[in-house]
């Protein structure tokens, strides 16, 4: 199984991209998306991004479960207070697991809007970072 | 355009600048949204010519026989037989016509169609079960396939790089209407499931250049389909009328005048003069007349083959033409015919099996009859029918055509369950014909109830192959019958009528007839309609869920499955269209109470709740333009992977609206990259970079 995140700014902008695989099941990490599915990742999350704004205004919470779909893909959102919107593509449905990802996502993704080097929408480049975002993906997914 | 959009925008901004205070900030990219919607003004325009064409598709069919001198006459003008003669005439009437629907209301086409042909179906072979209908094949994959690739090969001389983006995403629209969803709904087979391929009308032709005229005339049905009887599904009752066509060079108009009063005094009213031929007049007076439109991609292809055929050799037929005073005479004759006959006897003939088959059934009554029906066997079931078959010799007296006498042959009351179709006088026929004739009549309201009282008997029957033209033809006709802005779909109606009926047609299409053609033409036609009915939902979610099934049951070949891809962004595309519209009547009507919203501080709490949630639905929400835009890149992969790069070229630059002012959408591992640059290298044409040209 094979992930893709991506944090996206206000301006419809990757602001960290991850693809990874998953942990479980004897899986190394690597994703396995395939040449035709690879290239169209950051599209298909871009279009999702229509969908999220029409489903963000009808809950309160920030986790909005599976917004959309792409054949056999899933694409889950979260969206912060700051109208940052977190996307993953996944291909099973595990709920509780991408929520708690997610918010630890959101709790990495504050720690970084602390730093008073970083403005909003800025790329996150930090090794640390991805390292962290890397770690809870093998916790979690 | 451009002005109304501007305008449209800084609404936004105002309104946008309110919402701040709110915890989500809504940032919408306005740029992109005014520039898709001014670039390809609407998307909806596509989807209501769709609709034109599919309220001309399902047209009568009037059954031409003409006299062997008849077609002497038409081939000296250089067609083929009087039917291909006429057959340009019937696409579009010139003028008005009025139609009285069931509920006497009078309703005016400006542009109603009939067809012309000469096959009326001979008998299939009579075997039980649903065999008769297994396989049905609306048109040939491949036939259409390869005429699209024609077009498509055709129209790339006219994708030059240097042509304006709207003009040439113009070419593209006609290309899809015409060569496919055209091609897709015309001319269907003569099937029993169906009756708009079974005649209404008929048209006797002779010339005045006939001896025996009279006896000719008399001898004309007998040769229908050389003789062969028509098989026992076809309503033999059709209306009978005769044309006299009178050559004015060679013969004597008094003589031709009495012969009509002869033929009135004979064959009843609906007798009809046409006069040609007046003139000897020089070229420039003459037209040249195209070919139907209404053509299959099989014909279309054996007529392209022709032609080429002859480039190769001489140029030896020229093509058909017609002066211009007779262009005008066979206009009219073709608007009386159906003024004057085609459309009276087919209100009659609603009115009479409404009154005599449909209405027992309607109402609680009718549920009871046919639950009756059911458990007690044949018995009221015949009891029913012979009342029918009273009434259809009364409309036969009506239509004037009781001098032929009717020899009702066997399978004509024959049920599903003894020869595999309903004959043509069982009370299941009948309702189906009537639904049909009212939709040809576009009473679509009154055609869906009628559609809909059939669907237990063919469900009861297992008549599938009935049962899923009977609820598609019902899905379409809700959908006909919507006019935004007066009438706007419901939720409601859309996901607790259309999706069943929908669902369970194009299933039973697939499935259990397997008929994946018939599917592919439910699926276009309302997917297209579901873009005109003024709900955005209706598209962006309905539309786009069916076209996507065709996609992945391969119901098209190659190239239509690229075009398939471009009806899904447009369909995304109507979306945003659609609530960019609701969004501008609901600011217009709420935007006063706003402003004062904003001035006066001392709104109650309540208050204040319904308008920001006003305010909400009035900004969020409504756009589709990034999945339009998603789609159109898969189209523009679909294309490039059949080598037509132009088409890819369009593509990109449409979806470029969206794509074009984001920098991630270029790096070198994406699809863009990879589609812009291949072209760039395989079309050697341009050095000039792709995304800055907007």
């Amino acid at each position: 199984m094979s992930f893709y995140l991506a944090i996206i700014g206000t301006r419809d902008n990757p602001v960290y991209e991850l693809a990874f695989g998953t942990h479980r099941q004897g899986g190394d990490g690597q994703p396995k998306f395939s040449v035709q599915m690879k290239e169209l990742n950051p599209f298909i999350v871009h279009a999702a991004l229509d969908i999220v704004e029409d489903v963000q205004w009808t809950t309160n919470t920030m986790y909005l479960k599976v917004v959309d779909n792409f054949y056999n893909y899933m694409i889950s959102a979260f969206v912060t207070a700051g109208n940052i919107k977190f996307l993953l593509l996944h291909e099973t449905k595990v709920e509780d697991s991408i929520r708690q990802f997610f918010v630890d996502i959101y709790d990495q993704y504050i720690k970084t809007v602390l730093n008073p080097f970083y403005a909003v929408n800025q790329t996150i480049s930090s090794p640390v970072f991805d390292q962290k975002i890397r770690n809870l993906a093998k916790k979690y997914l | 355009m451009r002005a109304s959009f501007d305008i449209l925008d800084s609404n936004r901004d105002k309104v946008s600048t309110t919402t701040n205070g709110d915890h989500k900030t809504h940032t919408r990219r306005k740029s992109s949204v005014s520039s898709i919607a001014s670039s390809d003004s609407n998307p909806s325009k596509t989807a209501i010519n769709c609709k034109n064409i599919t309220s001309q598709a399902f047209c009568p069919r009037v059954l031409v026989v003409a006299s062997p001198d008849a077609d002497e006459l038409a081939r000296e003008s250089g067609f083929d037989r009087l039917t291909t003669l006429l057959q340009p005439f019937g696409d579009e009437i010139i003028g008005r016509v009025c139609i009285r629907d069931s509920q006497s209301i009078t309703l005016n086409c400006e542009n109603y169609s009939v067809r012309f042909n000469d096959v009326i179906g001979g008998g299939l072979p009579t075997t039980s079960g649903d065999i008769v209908n297994r396989n049905v094949v609306l048109f040939k994959t491949q036939d259409h396939e390869s005429l699209l690739k024609i077009q498509v090969e055709e129209q790339e001389n006219f994708l030059n790089w240097e042509l304006s983006l709207s003009y040439r995403n113009q070419l593209k629209r006609k290309l899809y209407l015409d060569q496919f969803f055209r091609r897709i709904i015309a001319n269907p087979p003569v099937t029993s499931f169906e009756t708009f391929s079974h005649p209404v009308a008929c048209v006797y032709a002779i010339s005045s250049r006939n001896a025996n005229p009279l006896e000719t005339l008399a001898q004309l049905p007998k040769t229908i389909n050389n003789g062969t009887p028509p098989a026992e599904y076809i309503n033999r009752d059709y209306l009978r009328t005769y044309v006299l066509i009178h050559h004015e060079n060679e013969d004597d108009l008094e003589q031709s005048r009495t012969l009509l009063e002869k033929m009135k005094r004979q064959f009843g009213l609906h007798c009809y003069l046409l006069r040609i031929g007046r003139h000897k007049a020089t070229e420039d007076q003459y037209q040249v007349i195209k070919q139907s439109c209404w053509i299959t991609a099989h014909e279309e292809l054996a007529s392209i083959d022709q032609s080429n055929n002859n480039k190769s050799e001489t140029d030896a037929s020229a093509p058909p033409s017609l002066h211009n005073d007779d262009i005008t005479e066979i206009q009219q004759l073709v608007r009386s015919l159906v003024t004057q006959s085609i459309i009276p006897f087919m209100e009659r003939c609603v009115t009479v099996w409404n009154d005599q088959v449909a209405s027992s059934r309607r109402g609680i009554t009718g549920r009871f009859f046919s639950a009756s029906r059911k458990y007690f066997g044949g018995g009221i079931g015949s009891g029913g029918s012979n009342g029918l078959k009273s009434g259809n010799s009364l409309l036969g007296s009506i239509t004037n055509s009781g001098n032929t006498t009717l020899d009702v042959p066997v399978g004509a009351m024959a049920t599903y369950k003894q020869l595999g179709f309903y004959g043509y006088l069982t009370p299941e026929a009948t309702i189906r014909r009537l639904a049909d004739y009212a939709f040809m009549l576009r009473d679509y309201k009154f055609a869906h109830s009628t559609y809909d009282l059939l669907k237990r008997d063919f469900l009861n029957d297992k008549a599938w192959s009935y049962l899923a033209a009977s609820q598609e033809m019902a899905a379409i006709s809700i959908l006909m019958s919507i006019n935004p802005p007066q009438s706007i779909l419901s939720t409601k109606t859309r996901t607790d009528i259309i999706e069943p009926l929908l669902d369970s047609a194009i299933y039973t299409y697939i499935s259990r007839s397997s008929m994946p053609t018939y599917a592919l033409r439910c699926i276009l036609i309302s997917s297209e309609l579901l873009c005109t009915v003024g709900s955005p939902l209706a598209a962006s979610y309905d539309a786009t869920k069916w076209l996507l099934k065709a996609l992945d049951e391969k119901l098209v070949g190659r190239l239509g499955y690229a075009l398939l891809m471009e009806r899904i962004s447009n369909a995304y595309g109507v979306h945003g269209e659609i609530s960019e519209i609701n969004r501008n009547r609901r600011r217009g009507t709420a935007s006063p109470a706003l402003d004062q919203n904003n001035n006066t501080s001392n709104n109650t709490n309540t208050n204040r709740k319904t308008k920001v949630s006003d305010l909400i639905q009035s900004t969020s929400g409504g756009t589709r333009h990034r999945k339009a835009a998603f789609w159109l890149l898969l189209a523009a992969r679909e294309w490039y992977d059949a080598n037509d790069y132009k088409q890819v070229q369009l593509c990109t630059e449409n979806a470029n609206h969206v794509y074009g002012e984001m920098d991630w959408t270029v790096r070198e591992d994406g699809i863009l990259h990879r589609l812009t640059s291949g072209h760039r290298t395989k079309n050697m044409i341009d050095q000039v970079d792709l995304l800055s040209i907007n």
